[in-house]
């Protein structure tokens, strides 16, 4: 019951207490079971709302049983939060000693906004410290395809979690690939959305240009469910686009016939694992097959951006994090606090230099993005790596991914198979500014076509 | 390691001290380490963009333009 439950969608799940076949508590009892027998294994999850999570569900239940109706398609259900997302009287840590013992008082606007939709804070969910550094306090998330495996980071919790079915939605932060490298990694769907799309009031920052929030879980049409949910203009974050919301979960269903998609010529296909690019290239012969027509297209810059872009993130991370590292320093793990204090190195004229690539880069995807819907890519040249390599020497995982925190155009990873070895691999789509619905409807047409996003990791059977 | 490289440790030690930023001799050597990639990696993109861009001030997306936002709810 808790397993066919936990892997259930957010669709299926609305639709049975809409039916008055399960209740709230049915369900968030259903996840507290699977969190508490695989957490421990799997490091998702950094503070787990026990008592509070089911105090809600009560709550809804009794809502719903009063009103006759839930508030809207996301009432009743649970939804996880990376920990550096505000949550009013929640621990926040950023998997970070210096913020071990903060207790907000308040909820980032994403968090308010999913919880007025009636949703229901499971828990906050592990990530690398301040979303760049080190996992020397909680654990490091590991991969329920292959434990001995990296989930990705830095939302690697909220990713495992909804791979292992200790979440049914989640949400994480993207400055570099944040959400995708781990959604891509752990077989999960995950979207950074435009810049200004969702507000990043609330969120613990790193880097003021390159900072997104977003949904993350198993399908397109839940993180269309979500996104409808979280996004909108927020007065309270300057950067928050004031763009209309169109329900996200409409027009899903219109596949994509018709639909014009890039492939790049450069960067994005060289030099790949073997079995990431044969499924990648299968990938592309599907999207073909239901109707849409490949381009080939130019990104010259796309194998440049990615230093420009830590440079940037590191100047700004070290602009907020200046007093700590003063005061602090040894506070912070090792990693984090040398990624950071590397910021506070970089000339004006660096960080200018690097905003002039940006230029160029966000001038060459749009110019693509005018003659393309969206563009085709691979979210990572590789499946997920060993812990061991993680706290060694990682690789860089933003190879594919920063290009479009640097740009702010919308991308979102969809599983698109599997290697050998039984591991995911993702599928990267980016699309023109506020037209997430595209990404959602290619990437939905895409599942209807393939089985990859219905596969689940046995540690979950073998263990449950 | 060569003079040049000394150099550019020595003067990013100083640069974090000014700063009164603690750092051992491990942190700095992975601080160096990292910037010079990101400067070698910096520079190349610059090579590899033409001209001079304007960098605009801010870095907000055109968004469609409506004062209402409506929005479709949750």
């Amino acid at each position: 019951m808790d397993r066919d439950l936990a892997y259930r969608s957010l669709v299926d799940l609305g639709r049975l207490l809409d039916e008055r076949q399960v209740s709230p508590v049915d369900i968030v009892r259903a996840f507290l079971g699977r969190i508490d027998r695989y957490n421990g294994r799997l490091a998702s999850y950094i503070t787990v709302c026990g008592e509070g999570a089911l105090a809600e569900a009560r709550t809804a239940e009794q809502e719903i049983a009063r009103t006759g109706r839930r508030r809207g398609r996301l009432h009743g259900l649970p939804v996880a939060h990376k920990d550096v997302s505000l949550t009013r009287g929640v621990r926040t840590t950023a998997h970070s000693r210096c913020l071990l013992e903060y207790v907000p008082d308040r909820d980032a606007t994403h968090v308010r906004r999913l919880r007025d939709a009636g949703m229901i804070l499971l828990g906050k969910t592990n990530t690398t410290e301040f979303a760049c550094g080190t996992m020397d306090l909680f654990g490091v998330h590991r991969n329920p395809w292959d434990l001995g495996r990296y989930a990705g980071g830095s939302s690697g919790g909220s990713a495992n979690a909804l791979a292992a079915g200790l979440a049914v939605a989640a949400t994480g932060s993207d400055t570099g690939g944040s959400i995708r490298v781990p959604a891509s990694f752990c077989g999960i769907v995950g979207l950074k959305p435009t810049y200004g799309r969702v507000s990043r009031n609330g969120l613990l920052p790193l880097s003021w240009s390159m900072d997104h929030v977003g949904p993350m879980a198993r399908s397109a049409a839940d993180c269309a469910l979500l996104l409808t949910a979280m996004a909108g203009h927020d007065p309270a974050d300057p950067t928050s686009a004031r763009a209309p919301v169109p329900d996200f979960a409409e027009g899903l269903q219109a596949g994509i016939r018709g639909m014009v998609l890039g492939v790049p010529r450069q960067h994005y296909y060289e030099g790949l694992d073997p079995e990431v690019d044969a499924a990648l290239r299968a990938a592309l012969r599907q999207l073909e097959s239901l109707g849409a027509r490949l381009e080939p297209v130019d990104l010259r810059l796309a194998a440049h951006v990615t230093a420009p872009g830590g440079v940037l993130i590191m100047a700004e991370a070290y602009g907020l994090h200046a007093a700590g590292l003063r005061e602090r320093a040894r506070d912070y793990g090792t990693r984090t606090r040398r990624r950071i204090a590397s910021g506070a190195c970089y000339t004006s004229g660096e960080y200018e230099d690097a905003a002039r690539v940006r230029v160029a880069w966000t001038d060459q995807v749009n110019a693509v993005l005018g003659r393309v819907d969206a563009i085709v890519t691979p979210t990572l040249p590789q499946p997920a790596f060993s812990v061991e390599m993680q706290l060694d020497e990682p690789p860089d995982t933003s190879w594919g991914t920063r290009q479009f925190n640097m740009s702010g155009h919308p991308a979102l990873t969809v599983p698109c198979g599997f290697t050998s070895a039984g591991l995911p691999v993702g599928m990267q789509l980016a699309g023109r500014y506020f037209d997430e619905a595209s990404l959602f409807r290619i990437a939905h047409a895409y599942e209807q076509a393939t089985p990859w996003h219905t596969r689940r990791p046995a540690l979950a059977e073998a263990a449950a | 390691m060569t003079r040049g490289g000394q150099d550019r440790t020595d003067e990013i030690r100083a640069e974090l001290a000014r700063r009164g930023i603690a750092v051992d001799d491990d942190d700095l050597a992975a601080i160096v380490q990292n910037v010079a990639a990101h400067r070698d990696g910096l520079e190349r993109a610059r090579e590899a963009v033409p001209g001079d861009p304007a960098v605009p001030h801010g870095f907000v997306p055109p968004a469609p333009a409506d004062d209402a936002a409506p929005h479709a709810g949750g």
